[in-house]
């Protein structure tokens, strides 16, 4: 059996060095305890070898020149702690956490992956590294031997079978009597751990034990081992027995795998607060290359990315009302998720949820940045944080012959960058809606199509255009263009358009109208507004109720007067049997009856009461016109719908040229030259308006 | 004044080479002689559109112009439904915001496929671009602001889109937008998205009012109204020619049943050039 010990010297230090690189170079000690009782709780290698010691009071610390000072930071040490396992977990299933900076793996049989073993050993540091933790790794046949020979051993260890006692004979007595004191292995506290081994405060036993052994002149494992075990027992007891098995390299062969749960955080407190972005950046980027790491480690990627800010507590409560309107923005849109808690807090979050895994620190980054650029904090930030939700990658096997498709990582950031310019919500994929309004539709998050979601063959069949014809097109004007028609006969003969696209021209031919209600039954109106009236002809109204549609009840009523329900007979006897009636854009004509129920499939109804109205007489509702020609919006009108909708063919007038080139136009034919446009009469408002064009 | 003596053939060829023996190290790329090769074509959706072109040039930038009604929206469309229904992911940037996704889901846009960029729809006061990355966080932070007209959003959402690749069809679509407007793009900027779609297989076609790209088109197509009919009944079909006088009008309740448009192909590459000019096409409603 092969055993793999992965040991971080310092790790409170290192913890910090892990977020500033930069610091490695440099004389390093961190703090911790509230002023005036601060001292130094950990050290570097090159802050120890200046003179500096655990437990010196901060002030005599600063007085050594070139002296880096940073409190201490649980959070980055946790970080760090995750970052070791996760690294450990990296090359087996099997690991077990001895303390916050020990990790012990099963390295047996890794051979045929890794190699052997030194190669093994240098595996685990360089993803160490790579998580931006220096690392001692040692590995050998017995546990007790792999995590001395890591504490112990700067470097890579291999130690074979049966050279535990020669390798482990120089170690100091002291890592054998600290390292196994009977509560270390009971419980691990991680922070506790981590200070004693920063700070091996042992414990009075040890002392005794350690003071008795300097007594008798040894000083490393080699004395130790080499004493009568007779005497040992004699005089240290059972515990000095145990202790003297594992000075002679010998050990147990028992690993308690554990697996926690997956929490994937990094986080970065400040000393000073940062206000720009581009620092900012920065930091983000010395955050997320670990995490990627740590990410790739497990073999996982990130489908979200939370980010958390904390801000400056200075900040002013003027500048926090933005941050809290700006919050319950993003939970309207969905865009981001932010809780009532968050947006009352100093702490400012955002969260980027991805269509598909990814893992690329750099797409992270722009990410980030582009979503900050969006909307910055509103203070300085003081603390930062992630949070990667892990995710299985995906993995797809590419083909010569599958069409082509942007990159996810890519599309990613080309959605947000386009956000930045289009703003939010301006880039995406339109979805239909089921339902009968105008503009039918809403931008979803655009999305490349994964494999299933792909067509099947007899969906591209339908879909595919014909070979000889096109559907017509159309081109909607967003918001409607507002004009002014002149109404001849009932229909437009001439159209103004008072935009600056507008135009005027004479309407040379027209089909219509098309009325349409919208939603209507969804929304809370009178039992007179689903009314059809005309100068000549009596009234008819009908009634809907919550859900479905009423009985059609005809009602006579002169022009002025208010709808007045009749019972059914005495309405069919006084007006026309039938008329037509849009029901949610859909023409067919209603009878007496039952009417298509909201929610279902409106073309079979459409049907039955088309077939029954085929045998009535149809009401032509006719406008009136006032003296100018124009349309009267007055009571003569259909007033059930909510708009009428034209398809005109305009023929625009334009001032043509009299010459062109010094040549006479003035008996030239005029250019052929028809617009197509769809007219609306707002029934509401009285207004014409140009919604789109044919094109 | 001295007049310059003309050179014969054969003295020019050993001329020639000389220059290049001397220079061809130096400036190899001013000697290089460049193979055009034939572009692939993909299909438009459009039959006609189809056998007179030849299709849409991939890694070229096509451009299709013509007035109001033209065809151009339908053209669009329909390229857009052949893309899609190729599997192929399209990009549309909208300038002027006009596209409908009832009429393309109708003529058969899988919608899903196609990114829709809506430019100019968050008014300039409300866009907030931050400059650059010197931004502080603070409320005064948000004046150092910069603003995009709808052209100016066009144009930059091409070079995004164009940069990240992937896309089967890329379409600006600026038929919305004043002509004016449009012809302020520089040439340079249609230049610079040729040469960005060259190699790849994207199509990128641009649609407009009026001629844009000039000689960076790889194929200009113009549009333009032959003649709208209206089907009354089975047996008879009503006819409004373009010089505006109607021959016979649709009644009330009949839709517009058919228009037809001609294609005029005004830039397109030397093999092709002389292939038939102009054709027709007729869409439904």
């Amino acid at each position: 059996m092969l055993f793999g010990a992965i040991y971080v010297s310092d790790l409170i230090a290192a913890a910090v060095m892990r977020t500033e690189p930069v610091l490695r170079e440099q004389p390093l000690a961190v703090l911790e305890g509230a002023p005036p009782l601060t001292r130094v709780c950990a050290v570097n290698a090159p802050a120890r070898e200046a003179g500096v010691e655990v437990g010196m009071p901060k002030l005599q610390a600063a007085a050594l020149g070139g002296l880096v000072l940073r409190m201490r930071a649980p959070a980055q040490e946790a970080a760090a702690t995750a970052a070791l396992q996760d690294c450990a977990h990296a090359f087996s299933p099997r690991v077990e956490p001895l303390a916050a900076d020990t990790m012990l793996l099963d390295a047996t049989g890794l051979e045929r992956m890794f190699g052997a073993p030194p190669r093994l050993g240098r595996e685990i540091a360089q993803r160490a590294a790579a998580m931006g933790l220096e690392v001692n790794v040692a590995l050998a046949a017995n546990r007790e031997a792999a995590i001395h020979a890591a504490q112990g051993f700067a470097g890579v260890t291999v130690i074979l079978a049966g050279e535990e006692a020669p390798r482990l004979g120089s170690l100091p007595v002291e890592l054998l009597a600290t390292n196994n004191e009977p509560q270390r292995h009971a419980s691990h506290p991680p922070a506790k751990a981590a200070g004693r081994v920063g700070h091996p405060a042992a414990g009075s036993g040890t002392e005794e034990f350690l003071q008795t052994l300097a007594s008798w002149g040894v000083r490393n494992f080699r004395g130790f081992a080499a004493l009568p075990t007779a005497g040992v027992a004699q005089r240290l007891g059972q515990r000095g027995v145990a202790l003297q098995k594992l000075a002679r390299g010998e050990g147990s062969e028992v690993l308690l795998a554990t697996e926690p749960p997956l929490r994937f955080v990094e986080a970065l407190e400040l000393e000073h607060p940062v206000e720009l972005l581009e620092p900012l950046a920065f930091l983000l980027a010395r955050m997320l290359e670990p995490l990627c790491a740590r990410l790739a480690a497990r073999a996982l990627a990130a489908d979200e990315l939370t980010i958390t800010l904390t801000l400056d507590t200075a900040v002013q409560e003027e500048q926090i009302e933005p941050l809290r309107h700006r919050a319950m923005e993003s939970l309207k849109t969905g865009v981001q998720s932010l809780n009532d808690s968050m947006a009352r807090s100093p702490n400012f979050s955002r969260v980027l949820r991805f269509p598909v895994p990814l893992l690329d620190a750099r797409v992270f980054l722009k990410l980030l940045q582009l979503d900050l650029q969006q909307d910055p904090p509103p203070a300085p930030v003081l603390k930062l944080r992630l949070e990667a939700i892990p995710a299985r990658p995906q993995v797809a096997q590419h083909g010569l012959f599958e069409p082509i498709a942007p990159a996810p990582e890519k599309l990613q950031l080309l959605l947000a960058r386009l956000a930045g310019i289009v703003g939010v919500g301006n880039a995406g994929a339109a979805e239909l809606e089921d339902s009968h309004r105008r503009e039918r539709f809403v931008v979803r998050e655009f999305a490349a199509a994964s494999s299933e979601l792909r067509a099947t063959s007899k969906d591209k069949k339908c879909s595919q255009p014909t070979a000889h014809s096109s559907q017509l097109a159309t081109r909607i004007f967003r918001p409607p263009l507002p004009a002014t028609v002149d109404v001849r006969g009932g229909r437009p003969v001439r159209v103004v358009c008072h935009d600056a696209r507008g135009f005027t021209g004479d309407v040379v031919w027209a089909a219509g109208p098309w009325r349409a209600s919208g939603e209507w039954w969804k929304e809370q109106i009178s039992s007179s507004s689903f009314l059809v009236s005309s100068s000549s002809a009596p009234a008819l109204s009908s009634s809907p109720s919550d859900s479905r549609f009423p009985e059609v009840q005809l009602t006579a009523r002169c022009a002025e007067a208010r709808p007045k329900k009749h019972s059914q007979h005495e309405s069919a006897a006084l007006a026309p049997p039938a008329m037509e009636v849009n029901i949610g854009g859909y023409q067919y004509p209603v009878v007496s009856g039952q009417l298509p129920v909201a929610g279902e499939t409106h073309t079979a109804a459409a049907k039955a009461v088309a077939i029954a109205a085929a045998e009535t007489a149809r009401l032509k509702p006719r406008p009136s016109e006032n003296e100018n020609g124009r349309r009267d919006a007055g009571a003569n009108f259909v007033s059930g719908f909510a708009r009428e909708e034209w398809d005109v063919a305009v023929c625009p007038h334009k001032k043509r040229p009299m010459t062109l080139a010094g040549r006479s136009l003035a008996n030239e034919p005029p250019q052929p030259e028809l617009v197509l446009y769809r007219l609306v009469w707002e029934t509401q408002s009285k207004e014409w308006k140009v919604e789109g064009s044919y094109d | 004044m001295s007049a310059v003596p003309a050179l014969k053939p054969a003295s020019v060829a050993p001329l020639r080479q000389q220059i290049e023996a001397t220079l061809g190290e130096r400036m190899p790329g001013a000697f290089r002689v460049y193979d055009r090769t034939a572009l692939e074509m993909a299909a438009s959706g459009v039959a006609a559109f189809d056998a007179l072109t030849g299709g849409l040039p991939r890694g070229g930038l096509t451009e299709i112009f013509g007035a109001a009604s033209s065809g151009r929206s339908t053209l669009l469309v329909a390229a857009l439904a052949a893309a899609t229904a190729r599997d192929e992911t399209c990009c549309l940037i909208d300038a002027g915001d006009s596209f409908d996704p009832e009429s393309a889901a109708a003529a058969g846009v899988r919608l899903e496929k196609v990114l829709w960029v809506r430019c100019g729809r968050v008014a300039s006061d409300e866009l907030r671009v931050m400059s650059k990355s010197r931004t502080v966080f603070t409320r005064d932070s948000r004046l150092a602001t910069r603003h995009y007209t709808r052209i100016e959003q066009a144009l930059k959402a091409a070079d995004l889109v164009l940069q990240a690749g992937g896309f089967g069809l890329v379409v600006v679509d600026l038929a919305a937008v004043a002509v004016e407007a449009a012809r302020r793009v520089p040439l340079a900027s249609w230049f610079r998205f040729r040469r960005a779609v060259e190699n790849t297989r994207s199509v990128f076609l641009v649609v407009s009012a009026a001629p844009l790209t000039h000689s960076c088109a790889t194929l200009a197509v113009k549009l333009e109204q032959a003649a709208v009919s209206s089907e009354v009944s089975a047996s008879s079909t009503a006819y409004v020619v373009g010089n505006g006088k109607l021959v016979l009008g649709p009644p009330h309740a009949q839709l517009l049943d058919n228009v037809q448009w001609g294609i005029e192909v005004v830039r397109a590459q030397a093999a092709r050039r002389k292939a038939a000019q102009g054709a027709d096409f007729v869409a439904h409603f």
